[in-house]
């Protein structure tokens, strides 16, 4: 059979530096390739690449076949949209704001058929169809800021195939989205790939998503194409180092078992807040009971939207709840009370997701660790602040740093490291980690992990673990809470809600999270335009 | 980062400019450009020559001398005026950042009363009730600026004040004034440096037009909008009268515009790097 897209010696060097070296590798008609690598690996430039649009400046070699013809890589911009189409990861900047669906999936129409207003319409409608999102469910006539992220998404796909292209290139389409959203979007990209006869490139960072859904994969490390193959057989025998580690580091370490507990520490009673506060309504926390007692390890799971964040908030009494109360050792927690909101504070320290923006750039590491020490009655000596600073950077692993460097020196593991330190500098008893490993590559995610693991062993630290990722909540908590849309659906032991869920929604998120040995469910309900 | 500085001409070059009318009026306030300054009507209008370099005035006295002694009370002036409003203004700013609520929103649309008002006319106004004078000048220019500094320290603020670090900072119990100044402050000082240049030339300007009514700075002090008031009347005999002290007030604003955007180049260059 001939090959639809063919790539022989591709190699892109700017401005001295080699980007991309020597990649090679073709795929069929109705073919699902996917390309995998860890952040800088070369993926997203080599989807560049094939639509043309690699840097200024850049030099490009090797060849490339489409059809068995050959084409130069300079005249790509013409083909772009009409043989090649992309879809992007972020679907909230891929499309404009002030148009509606229909029109911007009819704009992608008009440029390569001549078609009138109505015929454009009706073309666009069937489109939009196609990618599960009828007409009778969601009207062509919104705009994108009305839909959900996983309909824009599919927005994007009807744009993408707009122009009846042969080969389509999803760059990171899922990444942005929740795990069940995720599962959809790539069940239609199988379908759309077998029913339509295209050729897609799926590129992720994530080996679960690309081992679901395609039949061979490519791995991507500093540029190489290190290796390929068939998606089982790479998966069950993979021979080169890269690829053992990415399936090493897939899944997060075991989980260590369940120790003593102590009295309750946090106990949250009937919280509700509503989006626009002080009115009747829609609320973003309805009603949410919760208690953590000294050394537990309590997991929430949720999707975007679910109250995750609002929750975390109005418990450590950043945003005060519309009704309801938080008490943290037995004392209700009341912003207008210093004194004794600090005496709270000392108990319960947080640690957010972005790395990067949770510590200030302009200062020392030094002066960033011990500013909860605010918090003491009492002001600390010179000495005091310094040995505090000192165990918090030994206990997270970061012994020998200089206290006098600033954030931007420092990977983003490191600067999650330091920010765990910064929770840790005034010993609290109960550290909440708001989506605090999200942000982190597999292999960083891991060491975080078991980093936590062992500050719980040590110290006997209690976790409130805030996230969306179901197979990071396994390893360091002891039980789980389920909200969505702003209540608490589902809770239980982990192990037990994470291996036999009983609740729908439960079921349903374990069963969308993508993972080496199992492929997600590609039921037949695309059609899920809420 | 002293070399990328160096390495930025036009920045250099504005500040050596910059640097040279303050030295020029210095000399001048030393008395070694008495004579030149003193009223001799033997020598009533003359034009430039190797003698008077720029002419000289309908009293007699050197155009040259009178801008060298001229540019000390309208940079200092300037440069008062617009610190005081960076002072007052830029906490004002910080801590409506902070606070939030219905004080903030008060602040704004105080704000916003002081920008919908012709500056200069508030300026005559304050002058004239208050007679004119250096002191009043000054406070006249000042007022002006800080809606300006108020509202560009709480909209980099505003933008800072959702990043994580201030939550981690409320997380560790710190007061609101303690967030403005140990974590908003330093991140929005580079940006309210290159505006003090920008605010400094507009106050130059300002500050001539209240001397060219009669309202800045008063007698015997020589000033650069006087100097071109006076010679409105004799703009047809005595060109020079009005070239070379309108030449001096373009050069100083334009100097200043140039090394507020050579600062604000150098400054993105750095924040750049920190991002990397």
């Amino acid at each position: 059979m001939t090959s639809r897209l063919r790539v022989e010696g591709l190699s892109v060097t700017l401005a001295g530096r080699t980007l991309l070296s020597e990649v090679s590798f073709e795929a069929r008609r109705g073919e699902m390739i996917g390309m995998v690598g860890d952040s800088g690996s070369g993926k997203s430039m080599t989807a560049l690449a094939l639509i043309g649009l690699l840097p200024p400046g850049s030099q490009v070699q090797g060849s490339l076949n489409l059809d068995d013809a050959e084409v130069g890589w300079d005249r790509l911009a013409p083909l772009r949209g009409r043989r090649i189409g992309v879809v992007f990861q972020e679907p909230s900047s891929a499309l404009n704001p002030l148009m509606t669906i229909s029109d911007q999936v009819a704009e992608g129409l008009c440029l390569h058929a001549p078609l009138n207003r109505m015929e454009a319409h009706r073309e666009a409608e069937a489109l939009l169809d196609r990618v599960g999102l009828p007409s009778s469910a969601v009207s062509s006539d919104r705009y994108p800021h009305e839909l959900s992220g996983g309909q824009r998404q599919r927005v994007a796909l009807a744009i993408a195939l707009a122009g009846r292209p042969d080969i389509l290139i999803a760059d990171e389409p899922t990444t942005a989205l929740d795990v069940t959203t995720q599962a959809q979007i790539l069940h239609l990209l199988a379908r759309l790939t077998a029913t339509e006869g295209l050729t897609t490139l799926l590129i992720s960072h994530d080996l679960g998503v690309i081992g679901g859904v395609c039949s061979r994969v490519l791995v991507m490390s500093h540029g190489r194409l290190v290796e390929q193959g068939e998606t089982t057989r790479l998966l069950e025998a993979p021979s080169h180092p890269v690829t053992r580690r990415l399936m090493q580091n897939y899944d997060p370490p075991e989980p260590v078992t369940a120790g003593p507990q102590g009295a309750v520490l946090l106990e949250a009673k009937g919280l509700t807040r509503r989006y626009l506060p002080a009115t009747d309504g829609p609320a973003a926390l309805h009603n949410v009971h919760l208690s953590i007692r000294a050394g537990e390890r309590v997991g929430v799971i949720g999707e975007s939207g679910s109250g995750k964040s609002t929750l975390v908030r109005s418990l450590l009494g950043l945003d005060p709840p519309d009704s309801g109360r938080v008490t943290i050792a037995g004392v209700a927690v009341d912003p207008s009370q210093r004194r004794q909101t600090r005496e709270q504070l000392r108990q319960v320290q947080v640690v957010f997701q972005d790395p990067v923006s949770s510590l200030n750039p302009r200062q020392p590491i030094g002066r960033i660790l011990a500013e909860p020490l605010h918090l003491l009655p009492h002001r600390p000596t010179k000495e005091e602040r310094q040995r505090r600073v000192r165990e918090a950077l030994a206990s997270v692993g970061l012994g020998g740093i200089s206290e006098h460097a600033r954030p931007h020196e420092f990977s983003g593991g490191q600067r999650q490291r330091l920010a765990i330190a910064r929770a840790l500098v005034i010993e609290p008893k109960l550290l909440v980690l708001d989506e605090a490993v999200s942000a982190l590559d597999a292999a960083t995610r891991n060491e975080i992990l078991l980093l936590l693991q062992e500050l719980w062993r040590s110290r006997g630290l209690g976790f409130l673990f805030v996230t969306h990722d179901l197979s990071v909540v396994r390893s360091v908590t002891d039980r789980v809470i389920v909200l969505r849309h702003g209540e608490i659906v589902d809770e239980g032991p982990t192990a037990m809600l994470l291996t036999c869920p009983e609740h729908p929604y439960t079921r349903e998120l374990v069963g969308a999270t993508p993972s080496l040995g199992r492929r997600p469910p590609l039921q037949s309900g695309s059609h899920d335009a809420q | 980062m002293r070399l990328r500085l160096a390495r930025s001409g036009t920045l250099v070059c504005s500040a050596l400019l910059l640097g040279l009318m303050l030295v020029a009026g210095v000399v001048a306030l030393s008395g070694l450009l008495d004579s030149g300054l003193s009223i001799d009507l033997s020598r009533r209008l003359l034009a430039p020559s190797t003698m008077h370099l720029l002419g000289t005035d309908a009293l007699g006295r050197d155009v040259l001398a009178q801008i060298c002694a001229g540019s000390l009370p309208s940079l200092g002036i300037a440069g008062l005026s617009v610190c005081l409003g960076a002072v007052l203004g830029i906490p004002l700013g910080l801590m409506t950042a902070v606070r939030g609520g219905s004080i903030a929103e008060w602040i704004a649309r105080a704000n916003d009363v002081v920008f919908a008002f012709p500056s200069l006319l508030l300026a005559v106004l304050l002058t004239a009730s208050l007679g004119p004078g250096i002191g009043t000048t000054v406070i006249a220019i000042a007022v002006f600026n800080v809606p300006v500094f108020a509202r560009l320290a709480h909209g980099q603020a505003a933008v800072l004040m959702r990043q994580d670090f201030i939550l981690a900072a409320r997380m560790s119990g710190r007061t609101h004034t303690a967030i403005a100044f140990d974590h908003l402050l330093p991140n929005v000082a580079g940006l309210t440096v290159v505006q003090l240049a920008v605010q400094m030339s507009l106050a130059i300007v300002a500050e001539s037009g209240l001397s060219y009514v009669g309202l800045g700075v008063q007698p015997p002090l020589p000033s650069w909008g006087r100097m071109l008031a006076d010679a409105q009347t004799l703009v047809g005999i005595a060109p020079w009268l009005v070239t070379f002290p309108g030449a001096a007030l373009a050069s100083a604003v334009l100097a200043l515009n140039l090394l507020a955007d050579g600062m604000a180049k150098h400054w993105t260059r750095g924040s750049r790097q920190v991002a990397q």
